[in-house]
């Protein structure tokens, strides 16, 4: 037997033995994980779209979903989805940026202020930095400045008490600010704000400002919390639109293709920060694209399912499946309401003992 | 002189005490007995056929409600165990409440007006027997929480002072469910009478001349109203 390098590597090296008669469900590209993640760690998640369904998993599962923004417990499940609670683990909408990250981490600590930092819709008030995190924003400046100053604690309580953080890298392109280079989420004009030129430039990141951007961040993150742990995948969402002259298609594979270089850069030079393929499992050929939608862009659920199957297989300490959902945290029993209720209904009671009733006197 | 055709539930009683110091008189028909027993949230036809043959005999030129009041009471008089307050978009300097997490307007203003919801049947109901209806609105809050919390005490001897939300989030949530009461009203042609100006204090509170228990005015108050709605009747 001829003696190389290859003739040693094992099975998941070899693109016959990974694929060969392997049904597509069981097609593992994850070979090896070098983090444990467990039921007791506080994971906290952020980033693009994709983000959502691996945050949505984590709270069904048996693990300890870590979220400093759930929402007041008077607020139904509806509401709460209606006005981003618990969609991430603080109510910051999507991170699509490295770039967002970063800035939304210097922003919480005091170290970033963008000048244009809201948004007028008529007589309603946006959030530049999560646009639609309300059905129509905010009612008041007054309710905004509240909001954000609130939102911003939470965040930074999340950083600094989190034990993995799952970050999602989006996407490449954006419009930022020309004065200050604040990043947003969707250009002025789109979900709020006005475009314009003068003030906003599109911009779309290179892998050395991606991996500068997230080492920037997780040095920050150190910082305040130095047991953080960090796990990077890449969205396999491709793009909704590109801003550069030239075809969706294009432009979704540079972006992407660059955001996977940083990732593997950012893991490969750090400590404690590990890069999870759920990319390579949605987009590989091997499911000859069955993981989208009819639009070609929404990841199916069977598609998420193989990502968290294996994600639990090799991320922690279960044998592929997610331990049973642990029992929703007890909420302080709230007593407020029921007393008010009963109070009020005693001197309601009081009130009405001397008027006639409709229809004579009660039994 | 004409009698006021007051239709409600309990802040009916302020206007019916206070009938003889206003010296205007008052058919007080409330909104309780069998035949207004609640099922789920509703009242029976029984009772909606009483109110109808009250208005067939004695033809009032309008009805005037006190519909509905318990809702700021429910959510804001004592401090939930997890603190919170809003801004008010129309007064939004007063103050938020320390160590409060801030729900966004549309989301209190959602959960109210969800409570309200069977308030609004009733008005529905009401303004569909063809007589013009005016919806009262209920009395400022008292700001006194050391007076909140004795008398919560008598039933509830756990709650103290400090079990009481803060005057100005109490407001709030009153004020709140006046302006949700008063769109409704507008969007469905019913007309709305606001507390006579001389009831409430320089904050908007009640005046201590008025206070009746936690919720409801006094006699006095009544008289007021009632003094105020004679000009519509």
């Amino acid at each position: 037997m001829a003696d190389h390098p290859y003739a040693s590597m094992p099975p998941y090296a070899s693109w016959r033995r990974s694929f060969q008669d392997i049904p597509m469900t069981e097609v593992d590209p994850v070979a090896k994980f070098p983090m444990t993640v467990s039921p007791t760690d506080k994971v906290a998640t952020a980033g693009s779209c994709f983000a959502q369904h691996i945050a949505r998993r984590l709270r069904a599962s048996g693990f300890t979903y870590f979220v400093t923004e759930p929402g007041h417990p008077l607020l139904s499940e509806k509401l709460r989805a209606e006005f981003g609670y618990g969609v991430f683990s603080a109510r910051f909408g999507n991170i699509y940026t490295t770039r967002q990250l970063r800035q939304l981490f210097d922003r919480c600590y005091g170290r970033f202020s963008p000048v244009e930092d809201m948004w007028r819709k008529g007589a309603r008030f946006l959030d530049p930095f999560r646009p639609t995190i309300q059905p129509d924003g905010f009612a008041s400046e007054a309710e905004f400045r509240a909001d954000r100053a609130q939102h911003l604690a939470a965040v930074r309580r999340m950083f600094e008490e989190l034990d993995i953080f799952v970050f999602t890298l989006g996407l490449t392109e954006g419009f930022v600010s020309r004065e200050d280079g604040a990043a947003f989420p969707v250009c002025p004009g789109v979900a709020g704000g006005t475009f314009d030129p003068e003030r906003h430039i599109f911009v779309n990141e290179r892998a050395a400002e991606v991996v500068e951007n997230m080492s920037v961040f997780i040095a920050g993150l150190r910082r305040v919390n130095p047991r953080a742990r960090v796990i990077l995948t890449v969205s396999p969402v491709p793009l909704k639109a590109t801003a550069e002259d030239r075809h969706v298609l294009q432009s979704t594979v540079y972006s992407k293709s660059v955001l996977r270089v940083a990732a593997q850069e950012i893991a490969d030079s750090h400590a404690d920060v590990a890069y999870f393929p759920s990319y390579e499992i949605i987009t590989g050929a091997y499911n000859r694209g069955a993981y989208f939608g009819p639009d070609l862009r929404e990841v199916e659920e069977a598609g998420v399912e193989h990502v968290m199957r294996l994600f639990f297989r090799h991320a922690t300490a279960t044998a592929g499946e997610a331990p049973p959902p642990a029992p929703a945290p007890p909420r302080k029993k709230d007593r407020s309401i029921a007393r008010a209720r009963a109070a009020t209904a005693v001197v309601c009671d009081e009130e009405l003992l001397d008027i006639e009733p409709v229809g004579g006197a009660e039994d | 002189m004409t009698t006021m055709f007051c239709v409600g539930n309990s802040h009916l009683a302020a206007v019916a005490k206070g009938a003889s110091i206003a010296d205007i008189p008052v058919l007080a028909l409330a909104m309780r007995h069998k035949l207004a027993k609640h099922k789920e949230g509703e009242l029976g036809e029984a009772f909606w056929a009483k109110i109808s043959e009250e208005v067939a005999t004695r033809k009032p030129t309008r009805i005037f409600a006190f519909i509905g009041g318990g809702t700021p009471a429910m959510l804001g008089l004592l401090r939930h165990s997890e603190p919170f307050d809003f801004v008010l978009p129309d007064a939004p300097t007063l103050p938020l409440s320390e160590g409060s997490t801030v729900l966004p307007y549309d989301a209190v203003r959602a959960i109210a007006s969800a409570h309200m919801r069977r308030h609004f049947r009733r008005l529905n109901r009401l303004a569909a027997l063809g007589v013009p209806v005016v919806q009262c609105e209920t009395p400022p809050p008292v700001p006194d929480n050391g007076f909140l919390a004795r008398h919560v005490a008598q039933t509830h001897p756990e709650v103290d002072v400090a079990s009481i939300s803060p005057p100005a989030m109490r407001y709030k949530i009153w004020r709140l469910h006046s302006q949700l009461f008063e769109q409704f009203c507008k969007s469905r042609q019913i007309g709305y009478a606001r507390n006579p100006p001389e009831v409430a204090d320089a904050d908007g509170f009640l005046k201590q001349e008025y206070w009746g228990d936690i919720v409801h005015g006094n006699a006095r108050y009544g008289a007021a109203v009632l003094r105020q709605l004679k000009e519509l009747a």
